[in-house]
């Protein structure tokens, strides 16, 4: 056999693990990527929901005469979410809204070790105009 | 050898990649019915006819089925799009979007 060959060979064979170690590295990161993509449009649309929801209960809240936190509690049970705060300021009503995050984003952050159970919240701000 | 290996790495690199886009697409889709939904829900507090907020909403999320279903007190807008894996066209999933409105925001 020449020197050749043999390099040859050998050469072939270091290219086989580097591919294999290669395309894993590869699909594991595509992977992770999707798994973030998914974690990160989960939080984002949920924030959004939340936020579409805080913003009709401050409205409610703004245009209820008598019991502004009452109707902007109604409206956020209505959409299955949690008022968390209500205030009264002046004639704007402040409602504070939360929803649970979405499952992929609870389990990452359990298993990153996080302690209190995550929530979106957005906090929203509506008055009837004066006049 | 080297050919045996590149045959099944490269299907599964691109089945994980097609996931990925479709992770994305499903994503933006979920995004735009949101936006679509809460046009909508503004519209109608705002006091605006039911038809013309839908009518809105369809603009915010072209190809979404938008629709009203009147529950006495309050409104119930939902927004539904199938978004079909990049490819495999047959294979869809369905995002929803939904958000209730009080019509009457009582004293």
């Amino acid at each position: 056999m020449s020197p050749g060959s043999n390099r040859k060979r050998c050469g072939a064979g270091d290219e086989r693990g580097v591919a294999i170690v290669w395309s894993l590295a590869l699909i594991a990161m595509i992977g992770l990527a999707a798994f973030l993509a998914a974690a990160v449009g989960g939080l984002v649309a949920t924030r959004q929901e939340v936020s579409t929801i805080a913003d009709l209960a401050a409205v409610a809240g703004a245009q209820s005469l008598g019991d502004p936190c009452g109707s902007a509690a109604a409206v956020v049970r209505s959409n299955g979410a949690q008022l968390v705060g209500c205030q009264v300021v002046g004639a704007d009503v402040v409602a504070d809204v939360a929803l649970p995050a979405p499952t992929v984003v609870v389990r990452l952050l359990a298993v990153l070790g996080a302690g209190p159970p995550a929530m979106v919240r957005v906090s929203a701000r509506a008055g009837l105009p004066v006049g | 050898m080297v050919v045996a290996e590149a045959a099944v790495a490269i299907p599964v690199l691109l089945a994980v990649a097609m996931v990925l886009v479709w992770v994305v697409s499903l994503a933006a889709s979920s995004l735009r019915l949101g936006d679509a939904t809460r046009q909508a829900a503004r519209d109608i507090a705002r006091g605006v006819v039911v038809p013309e907020a839908l009518a809105a909403a369809r603009d915010r999320a072209p190809g979404a089925v938008v629709q009203a279903v009147d529950q006495g007190s309050s409104v119930l807008v939902t927004a539904d799009r199938e978004v079909s894996a990049p490819v495999l066209t047959g294979l869809t999933v369905t995002v929803h979007q939904e958000v209730v409105v009080p019509k009457e925001w009582g004293p």
